[in-house]
Parts: C-alpha cells; structure tokens; sequence
C-alpha cells in the first residue's frame, strides 16, 4: 500500500532505498553486498567519527539488521569491511589521540580526508567527507565504480582525471607515501633495534592477571588462532593481551622470565604510526623468524593471476602492499589472509613477503 | 525591444555586437568613430532598459551590458584617449562610452588596484582624468538606464572605484570564488527557484568559506549576487532574461576557462534545473520559505530544532557507571538560522557540570560533537551548555531546549550490556533493562539493585523487566512512579539518522529516505499514518511482523510523521474503531554538510591559532601563536601559501619541515622567527591579497589556516623598482580629510607631516626609512620602511634611537598610543622589521620608567644582561616596600614551581595580588598586568592615567606583573 509521501512495505523496500540513497544501483553489482556495507558503514563515518570501531559496528548492524541475505553473516562482514576501510585509507585508527577538552585519550576511528590514488589509468577513491556528502560532481559520480569496499574510477584515454581531481581538492596520494616503507633488515636486527630499547626504557614490572600470550611458533605449526593461551611458565619476548574494563583488549610486548613479566610494555609504540595489533603481529612474525620457525605463505596459480594465502595475519602496510600489487582485486577471493596478485607482480609480491616480514614460501603450494 | 534571450554561438561570444536595433547598423565595420560608438551605445541601454523593464523583475541594468566587441573595446579606449588628450578634459558627448571604458576595466580588476591600470589603458588619465565626474556619469547612467546602484559597506568605502567595479557585473577576481561558494550551496539549491534574488544572494553568502576581503564585499550586495547567480544557474535555460544574453555568455565562457570552476558549475546547474523542474511541477515544496510555507507548520519559533543534548551511561567496571552529555549538533540550527553561525564558529562553552574548561563551539558544527562526562548532575532547569559570550537571541534558542526536564526520576535504557541512553519519560517496557536515577534514593529502593554512578547529586539502581513481568514488580515500579505501558515501538532502520533521541525526534539528510521499523508487543487492528497534513492513511495489520515504513525524501525543514494503531470491529462507515495509541515523530532534515578542501572533516589533529582570525600583518610581524596537538607518532608540516586576489597560487614556502607532533608555541614561534629573518626583501609578501597557514600531516588531511587582509581605499604600496624601494600612497576613494605623518627611528615619538602629492606619486625611501602613517575618518594605515645603508654587520639593523629625545616624554598616554602604533605597523622587510621591535621595546622601557621607577628599569636591565640568582633576588626586593617582600617572593614563587603558561600566569597574579590586600580589584590588577606586559593589548581610550598612577600601589603592582612575566621570558630556574 502507497501514498504519495510514505509507503509501507517489506524490508526489500528499505534495501532499495538504501541502494537508492547510497547511489549503488548502478555502480555496484546487485550481489556485491560487500561494497552495500562498506557504503553504509562510510555513510555512518560521516557523522559517528571520530568514535571507537565497536560503535560503528553496533550502528552498522543496527542499520542492516533487517535486510535479508546479508543478516546472517552481518557481525563477520562488518569487521571484514572495517579492516577494508582502514586498508584502503577510508578510514585511520589512531591511538592515543588528545581530544580537544576530552579527559579520555581513546584509540579511535577517523576518517581519512577524500583523496586520490592512480595506479595506470585506475584511480582508486579515498576518504570520507563530514555526512559523507559526495565530493566529487555528479559527472564523476555516475562513473564511480564499487568493487567491495573500494572505489575507483576508470580513465579514458588521453584524460587527466587526476588534474581534475587535485582541482576538487581532493589529496593526492603516491604510492611512496601510500605504502609504508620498512627498512629492509633481519628479524633479530629488527628486534634489537626497534623493540628492546623501548622495552627496557619503557617497559613497567608488574603482575598481569589473566594476560594471554601469543605462543612463539614451533615445527607443529599451530594456527594462529590456537596459538594464544594463558601465561605459564614462558621465558623471553612474548606477544600479550590482557582485557581492560572498557574497550577492547590491549596489546602488549613483553619480556617473560618463568612465566613472570620482567617488562611490559603496551603498544602501540608511541613514536611508530601504525596500529597495536600491526606492530604486534610485526614483532611476532620477526620473533618466529628469528627463532627459526618464520611465517609462511603458499601462491596457488589461478587462471589470471596468483593467489597467495598467509599462516600469521599480515599487518594493515602488509594489506595494503598486496592489495596493492593485486590491483584491489582481493576481496573477491580473499578469506582471511588471502591475496590475489597478477603473474606479472607475482615476483614483487614474494619479495615483499620474504624481506619485509620474513615469511617463507610453503611446499604446499599447488598449480 | 531589445531581445535579452537571443543566443550566439561563437565560443569568443561577447566579440560580436549585437543583431539588432541601431547596433545592427554598425555591425560589421572595423572601426567606429567615437561619435558612432556613443549613439550606439545610448541606444542599446535605452533598449535594454525598456526590455528589463517589460520583464518587471527589478533587473537593473550593467555598463557591462554593452554592445560592443572586444575588438570595439579596445578602439574605444583609444578613442576615449585621443578625446582626452585632445579636449584635455572628460567630455560629456561621450559620456556613456566612458561609463563603458569604466566597467571594461572594472571587469579585468584584481582587487588590489584600479586607477593605474586605467591610467594604463588611458593615455593622458593621470593629468586630465577626472575621478569625481566619472563617477558622477555612473550615477547620472544609474538614473537614466535604471543601471545597477553599488551598495554596501565595501561600496561606501570605495567610493569611486564601487561604481565601474559593481557594473562590472562579476569581474574576473570573483569568478572562480563565486563558482566555488555557488558548488558548495549545491545541495540546498532545490529552494533557490522560489527564492526572491535577495534570499539567494543570502543563501550564496552563508555558504562561502572564505575568500578575499573584496569578495566578502561583493557578498553584501545579496540583491545583486541573487540576480548574477540565477543567471549563471540558469545559463542553458530559455528563462534566463535577466542579463543581456552576449554579457552572460561571455562570464560563462570566461569561467570555463578554470578547469574546477567550470566543473563546480555544471554541477550546481544540474542540480538547479532539477529543482527547477520540480518547483514548477508543484511536486515539492520548501516549508521553511516564508513565501512557500505550508499553512498547518507551526511558526518557526515554536517548532522543535533538536538543540537537546543527548545523555547516555556506560559501564566502566563492575556496577560503576559514568555519565556522558553529548552536546547537541548546531548544524541543522545554523543552517536554518544562518545569522547564529559565526557566532557558534567563535564562541566557546562550558557544559553544566563537566567542569570550567571552556571548549571551542566550534565542534558543534560537525555530525556528532564529542561526548563529555558529566561529574555533577545539572539542577532542574538549568541549561547545560553555556555560551561564552553571551548573545541574547541565541542564548534564548538554546535556553529554551538544552536542558534536562525536571523530574524525580531520570531512566536509562540499555542499548548494550555496558551503555544506556537516556529516555525521556517515565514509561518503562517488559523485556528492557534500565538504569534509573534519582536525587532522592529512597525513591529507588524498590526497583533493583544498586550501582554505583560516578556523578555527584544523583544515585542510582538497575531495573531489569522480564518479559512478563510479575505482580510485585508492578507494584514497585508503579510506586517509584514509573508507568509500564505496552506499545508499538518505532525505531528507524536504513541508514541511520543523524541523531534518535529516543523520543521521537531525528534528524536526516535530503538526500536520504527516513525508514522506520513498526514492531508491537500486542494486537491491534490497523496502523494509521499520517505525514504533515496529508490525509490519513490506514493500513490493515495482518500479522504479528513487524512492518517498514519509508517515506519519502523530505525537504529541508521539520516534518511531523504520526503512526496510531486502531482497534475494534470494521465497518462501511467506521472501518475501524478505538484508537489504541499513536506517537509523533519529528523529522528533522537538513542538507549534507558541504566538504571544502583545506577544512578537517574531523578531529584528527587540533590546530589552535591566536589571534583567532589572523591577518597577513599578524604573519608577517610574527604575532601568531600556533599550537598543534595530535597523534604523537605522526608528523605535520607547516606552509605558508601566498595568493593573488583572484586565490590563485602565487608562492608556496615550507616554514616548519616534517615535525612530530605536537607542535608547540615555542617550535612554531622558532620557525616563524626564522623565517621572518630570512625574508630579506619580502616586498613581494606583501604583494599578496591574501594567504593560508597549510597545516598538513601525511594521511591525516591538512588544515588551513587563513590568513586574510584588509585591503583599505587608503593604504601604502611599496616596490623594488631597479634597486629603489618606491613607497606610494594609494586613494581609492578618500576625497580629502587625511593626513600623512613620519617618525623616525631616531625620533620615534615625533611626527613630521609630509606632503601627500609626492607620495600618491610614490617617493624613494632610500634614505628615508621610519614610520609612514596615514589617518583618515575611520582609516589609520602605518608601514615601516628601511633601506639599510650598505653597511657590512649588524650596525645595519640598529635603529639609534635618540635616548634623551625618548627620556623627555613625560606623557605615559602618548607612550602608550606611539607603541601602540609602532607595534601595529606592518614591517616591509627584516631590516625594518629588526627596528620596529629596537623601538617598541624602548618606549615599552621609557613607559615602565615611568610607572615602575628608574631604578627597577635599571635592575631589570642587568638581569637580562646577567640573569643571575642575585640579580633576581634583587629584582624580588624591589617590587614593593618592605611590607610587601613577600609578595614579591609569592609572584616568583608561582613559575618556580608549576611554571604555568602566560594566562595562568596572569590569574595567579590577580589572585595572589588580591590575597596580599595589594589590590582588591582583579580589573584593575588586569590592567596593571597588560601595562606591564602586553600594553599593545589594551583596548583605546580606556585608560585614564591620572586616575590610574593616584591608585595606591600602582607601582608595586606592575613591578610584580613585571616581574612574574620575566620570570617566565627568562626561563628562572630554582637556586640552591
């Protein structure tokens, strides 16, 4: 039943709606709901942020809570597109930041301002503007293109659509800048210089009741997830986490003699910007390399490219290299861990794993 | 009649004259004699004015509007010149072709000079011109043509150069920051159709971000900008008959030459002709136009603007919770109320029982301002957020809707098992857990558990309802006061609103459909609903599902959607009966906010800049502060952006390379200094019409900072021409009443006249340098020049004031007036830069001579020769008499230990002075405070000397402000 002003319905209206208000009806596929998520949670980053990441996963699922075919899985698709986001530079997570006149100093969401990023004649969408208000002309927009939760648009021949994207106002991102630069050294070099001096200038004495513990890799190749378990009676440099009253769990480095806590010290490292489970999952990818049971990766060869799968979850400047690299092809693919990369990058890729993050490549792999 | 729609299709279009009337007789020759070019031009305004008026729209008429080419526009000049030179005076047979001559050099303006460009173009100008009789024909055009009157206070302050400038329509300088403030009006222009030209011109202005002080100025003629900017939208459209068509074509083909311009305008064109469209169709309509407002919508006044801040608890341990106040957003109030807007973008507000710290409003123009924790609960009535300053009609807006409704029990519904919003009313539901509050705990102890609130003045319990709730329960409930009802609960879903109270008030976009999910917990017959007034519409209930409601988008205003439930038998005549229930939402909507580059969406670094809205000047002379905090791990980079008058890119200049955050004042007031000395001949600086503070951080964004100037009919313009510093005074418009005076380094106190001819034809100033003021009703523009002698070191930079020239000034009130103005001056270089500074101090010194003694000058001179622990000890002592050592002591003692910033050290000062009986008046302790330290603060004309130095302990007074503040300039440290 309808009038003029309102109608009453099903929940399939209010998709259609909100297919209509997010103007993906004709930039997404009808199946990708993926990018649907991804543009209700950007539409909810125009006026939630600066918030915490569990906020706008409650408001998402409130948001989508009724529509079908996507309910079931909501909570997974919901993290997987807030990971996207900050992969991608939509969003920024910051920690430690002072609020104007706010007591708190939360580990929060931000959003990246709109900017730009050519690779060949693609140029990939960034950014979220306050209420996500479109920043680009109604031209534009019509030839914005979703692929999950990356945006892009597609130049023709002899266009600068950069120039007129600069013009906007929109930044201009390079890849220099884009992908983070690791200085390319061995795992126990990496640890003597970046982890134990703050350790040992930072790092507090103190008990840690029901702190976790990342267990260092070993031949059995235990999966990640199977890995952490409470503290016991573990010596030397440990990942941790340990529940705090209100947010999520913090991370920890820790230097354990016997199962007792000599140093701890939180992360994210207060000079390094990038996130606590990044510099975390850094730090344990170099112990386990340095101990001699590092990471690996397997390339399974698929018909228009490769596709590499990971043992340790990568950190967000590992992502974004490889996403890179993959062209933003990998949501399609990728469970977690999961990267598709074209043969010609095949060869960069690998490099990029074994120098930067000391992975080795799996006998597994399989054509 | 003149046919103001006819279109061209050449791309050059304003190079061909017009088909028609007497113009069409001299179409296609090369050449007009003057003599043509007058007649055919008094004829095509005559029918210009003929074919407005039949429009009847009170479209004036413009000297651009004219009917010539451009290649008859430069034979006109030539013309125009060989008459002049020849009648060696302006002639009145052509009198309308001069007008013309003015407003084609007024469309080429730049906003920083007009008269030499026009001498340029005119030969023979600078000795037969004759500004006043020009100005006069605009006038006597205005009259006969109904042509365009300049208004405004950039016009009355312009008053020659107003009328060829304003009849340049849009001169080139204003083209792109028009386009530009027209993209970001884009989203609100659905209304513009039905808008009278003055409305559109308002709503234009409120949605530019800047820009040159001149355009500010073209923004305050509304009625004007109205009509050029419905011309613009409707480029394309047959409608467009307010402009001569080859006038119009021509800006439009001048702005697409600016590649984002021409972007920013297809794009508000598009949206424009939709709205259009739409409008004629009477398919929509804008209830908050007063011309248009739908007859039930309530007056504005009394309808609902959603300024309720919206509190919620959250668990931040085992049964302890915190309370939280989330200030209300402004945006949907400022964009209804524009005039409050830069009231809200500079005030600051305090939150009833958050604490004193006084927080930036302007954080409230964003989506979802932080939430601050409440440590006190607000007594009934009192308005939670206070502004600072005050402002009546404001005040009353936010008065009226910020504040808790007084009641003995406040509930808390869990949203999540650690947060609770806040829920007007009393009704509680089964199946829903809350927390309830009280001022009164006898109150709560029938209805649950007791938790621990982190708030003073309140208590509180846990209220969980089953499902079903059981007898005894009721009765609890109940007794506390509480009404447990069953309802139809409407929430919305989709893309969630910008804010839910919970009590049926949101907010949306226009660009979004609000949708709301209908879920019962009992039978009923059939949902009515009902949208603003439109019919009511029934729909049977069919089953226990829950149903969606979507309505349509919704223009901007406030909307009332009612949704009740019907129960009983059906039949022909009453198909249904009793009305169970119904609520009324509010829809609140309002357009996306507009993104401008250069603007943080969000906060993820602050920028605090002092003055608040620094010019160029502050920049140059280094009195800006600038703090940065944000992100420890991240860098920022401070630039200096310099652009034209047209915001185009003239210089970049890095001033603070990647720097970890934060930046604090003393980094950036190092890397100003430094720059400031490296400026060895910023003449060109000062060129500029205006600049930014780029503040960048990597991902982060950037953030600009403007720096504006205020480009006055009477002001000084300096130039390097061949080595030669030439200084000029520039009349734009002050016809007589002023006068030029110049101190020298060596005299700064004593004024010498100068004869203005001279400098409004520049001078040499190389052996000339010192303080050039020009004052004027309501003008006071000074610049300090120097040329140093090319002398090798810094005997160069020393400004050799005469000491006992300085040591005969008795009068602290002309002291204070000359450092006032040495300190204001704009320095034109560093070497006059190096001598202001040498200057204020002196007379800052000669001052304190005077209010603090000769023999404290002379300690405080040999501390800063040698600041050692005697020589502070000596200073401690001298602040006042024996009596009073301690105080001294108390002031020293305030920086040796917590080593505060300035306007901390300020307050303890006046508390400390007032603890010591020394003074009992914190404004008088104020005033001796800025005497002693920042006298360039002091407002004019307020101080009465006399009256001041007779106050008992005067002296004591700006010894210790005096001596406090050297404690921090000098960094005192501890001795053993």
């Amino acid at each position: 039943m309808s009038s003029t002003r309102f109608q009453v319905g099903a929940s399939s209206m209010v998709l259609r709606a909100l297919k209509d208000d997010l103007c993906l009806e004709r930039a997404a596929s009808p199946q990708d709901a993926v990018a649907l998520v991804a543009s209700v949670v950007r539409r909810l980053c125009g006026f939630m942020c600066p918030c915490p990441q569990s906020a706008l996963a409650t408001a998402a699922k409130r948001s989508l809570r009724a529509l079908p075919d996507i309910s079931e899985k909501i909570d997974e698709v919901i993290a997987a597109v807030l990971e996207d986001l900050l992969v991608g530079g939509d969003l920024i997570e910051l920690a430690q930041v002072a609020l104007t006149g706010l007591e708190e100093k939360p580990t929060w969401l931000f959003c990246a301002p709109p900017s730009f990023l050519k690779s060949a004649e693609r140029l990939y969408i960034f950014g979220i503007a306050p209420d996500d208000a479109p920043f680009l002309p109604a031209r534009l927009l019509d030839r914005l293109r979703y692929d999950g939760s990356t945006r892009f648009v597609d130049a023709t021949t002899n266009e600068s659509l950069d120039e007129v994207f600069a013009s906007l106002g929109l930044r201009r991102l390079v890849e220099t800048t884009w992908l983070t630069k690791t200085s390319i050294e061995a795992p126990g070099a990496f640890i003597e210089r970046v982890v134990l001096p703050r350790i040992r200038q930072g790092g507090l004495v103190g008990a840690m009741p029901g702190v976790s513990v990342l267990r260092h890799a070993d031949s059995i190749q235990t999966r990640y997830r199977d890995r952490w378990a409470p503290l016991e009676a573990e010596s030397g440099l440990f990942i941790g986490r340990m529940e705090q009253p209100y947010g999520a769990p913090l991370w920890y480095v820790m230097d354990l003699h016997g199962g007792q806590v000599e140093r701890a010290l939180v992360l994210p490292f207060y000079d390094i910007a990038s996130r606590a489970c990044d510099q975390a999952w850094r730090i344990q990818l170099a112990i386990d390399a340095h101990s001699g049971h590092p990471a690996s990766y397997s390339m399974r060869n698929e018909s228009d490219g490769c596709r590499i799968d990971s043992s340790f979850p990568l950190p967000l400047s590992a992502k974004r290299r490889l996403l890179y690299l993959g062209g933003m092809k990998n949501h399609q693919t990728r469970h977690d861990g999961s990267f598709w990369i074209p043969f010609a990058a095949c060869e960069t890729a690998e490099r990029f794993l074994q120098t930067d993050l000391w992975l080795s490549k799996s006998d597994t792999q399989s054509t | 009649m003149q046919a103001l729609s006819s279109r061209r299709s050449s791309s050059a279009r304003f190079a061909k004259p017009l088909a028609h009337g007497k113009a069409a007789r001299i179409q296609g020759k090369l050449t007009l004699s003057a003599d043509a070019t007058e007649s055919s031009l008094r004829a095509h305004f005559t029918g210009l004015k003929q074919a407005k008026a039949e429009r009847a729209m009170g479209d004036p008429v413009f000297a651009l509007e004219h009917c010539l080419d451009a290649e008859q526009v430069v034979q006109l000049a030539s013309s125009l010149s060989s008459s002049l030179r020849s009648d060696r005076r302006l002639t009145d047979r052509y009198w309308v072709s001069w007008v013309v001559h003015a407003a084609e050099q007024g469309y080429a303006f730049n906003g920083q000079e007009y008269w030499d460009s026009f001498a340029q173009r005119t030969q023979g100008w600078n000795t037969f011109g004759d500004r006043a009789l020009l100005r006069d024909w605009f006038a006597r055009f205005q009259r006969k043509y109904n042509g365009v009157c300049p208004r405004g206070r950039w016009s009355a302050h312009y008053r020659y150069i107003s009328w060829p400038v304003t009849h340049a329509l849009l001169p080139r300088d204003l083209q792109v920051q028009l386009a530009e403030s027209i993209y970001n009006a884009r989203f609100n222009l659905d209304i513009a159709p039905g808008l009278d030209p003055e409305d559109l011109g308002a709503l234009i202005a409120r949605y530019t971000y800047g820009g040159s002080s001149r355009y500010e100025g073209f923004l305050q003629q509304q009625d004007l900008v109205g009509r050029i900017v419905r011309a613009l939208l409707q480029e394309d459209s047959e409608e467009q008959a307010s402009l001569y068509r080859p006038t119009l074509d021509r800006i439009t083909h001048d702005l697409t030459l600016m590649g984002h311009a021409r972007e920013w305008m297809q794009e508000a064109r598009s949206l424009y002709s939709s709205a259009s469209i739409r409008m004629s169709a009477g398919q929509r309509r804008y209830i908050d136009s007063p011309t248009d407002q739908e007859p039930s919508s309530p007056p504005l006044s009394e309808e609902p603007i959603l300024l309720t801040p919206h509190l919620m608890m959250r668990m931040v341990a085992h049964r302890r919770w915190n309370i939280y106040l989330e200030p209300p957003s402004f945006q949907a109030f400022c964009a209804r109320f524009p005039e409050f807007r830069p009231h809200v973008e500079r005030a600051r507000y305090r939150i009833e029982g958050h604490g004193d710290s006084a927080i930036p409003s302007l954080g409230l123009l964003k989506g979802q301002p932080l939430e601050r924790i409440l440590t006190k609960w607000p007594a009934d009535h009192q308005v939670l957020l206070r502004f600072e300053p005050p402002l009546g009609d404001f005040d009353h807006f936010v008065a009226r809707e910020c504040k808790l409704p007084p009641a003995a029990l406040w509930l808390f519904r869990f949203r999540a098992g650690d947060i609770a919003d806040f829920s007007p009313g009393l009704m509680v539901r089964p199946g829903n857990s809350y927390i309830v509050l009280s001022n009164e705990l006898q109150r709560l102890h029938q209805l649950g558990e007791r938790v621990h609130v982190a708030c003073e003045g309140i208590f509180g319990v846990e209220l969980i309802l089953p499902a079903k709730v059981g007898r005894e329960q009721q009765r609890a409930v109940a007794a506390a006061g509480l009404v447990m009802r069953q309802t139809v609960t409407v929430t919305p879903i989709g893309l969630s609103p910008r804010r839910w109270t919970g009590n049926g008030e949101g907010e949306w976009l226009t660009t979004e459909h609000p949708c709301f999910l209908l879920e019962h917990d009992h039978e009923f017959s059939a949902f009515a609903i009902r949208l603003n007034n439109s019919p009511e519409t029934i729909i049977p209930c069919v089953s226990d599902e829950p149903s969606y409601v979507l309505v349509e988008r919704l223009p901007a205003g406030v909307h009332k959607l009612t949704i009740a439930t019907y129960d009983g038998v059906s039949d022909h005549a009453h198909p249904y009966g009793r009305s169970n229930a119904n609520c009324d939402i509010n829809l609140s909507v309002r357009s996306p906010a507009t993104w401008t580059p250069g603007i943080l969406c969000h906060e993820a670094f602050v920028t605090n800049v002092s003055p608040l809205e620094p010019t160029l000047d502050d920049f140059l002379s280094g009195r800006l502060d600038l703090h940065v905090e944000g992100d420890r791990a991240r860098k920022v980079t401070c630039s200096l952006i310099l652009m034209d008058a047209a915001g185009a890119e003239l210089h970049r200049e890095i001033l603070l390379k990647p720097h970890l955050l934060p930046i604090t004042t003393a980094t950036w007031s190092q890397a100003l200094n430094k720059f400031l000395k490296q400026q060895t001949g910023d003449h060109e600086l000062s060129a500029a019409s205006s600049g930014c503070l780029c503040i960048e951080s990597e991902d982060l964004g950037e953030h600009r900072i403007r720096l504006t100037t205020q480009c006055e009919p009477l002001r000084w313009a300096i130039r390097n021409m061949q080595g030669h510093i030439n200084l000029r005074l520039i009349n734009e418009g002050v016809e007589s009443g002023f006068e030029v005076r110049r101190y020298t380094f060596r005299m700064p106190l004593i004024a010498n006249v100068e004869p203005i001819d001279d400098l409004l034809l520049g001078i040499d100033i190389t052996q000339m340098g010192g303080l050039f003021s020009v004052t004027a009703p309501d003008i006071s523009q000074s610049v300090i020049v120097d040329v140093p002698e090319a002398r090798s070191g810094f005997s160069a930079l020393r400004a050799s004031i005469d000491v006992q020239s300085l040591q005969s000034a008795q009068d602290p009130a002309l002291l204070m007036s000359a450092h006032k103005q040495w300190r204001r001056a704009r320095a034109c270089n560093t070497s006059a830069r190096f001598k202001q500074n040498q200057v204020v101090r002196a007379i800052h010194r000669r001052l304190l001579s005077i209010t603090c003694g000769e023999i404290w000058t002379s300690l405080e001179d040999q501390l800063i020769e040698r600041p050692t622990a005697s020589a502070w000890e000596r200073l401690d002592q001298a602040v006042g008499p024996r009596q009073w050592f301690n105080y001294g002591v108390s002031l020293s003692r305030v920086w040796l230990t917590d080593q505060p910033d300035e306007r901390a050290l300020e307050e303890k000062y006046v508390s400390i002075s007032n603890a010591y009986h020394v003074s009992d008046q914190a404004h008088a302790a104020r005033i001796f405070w800025l005497i002693a330290n920042r006298p360039q603060d002091l407002e004019d004309d307020v101080l009465d000397w006399d009256a001041l130095l007779r106050v008992s302990n005067s002296g004591t007074m700006i010894r210790g402000a005096r001596l406090m503040y050297l404690c921090k300039d000098l960094n005192r440290v501890n001795t053993p």
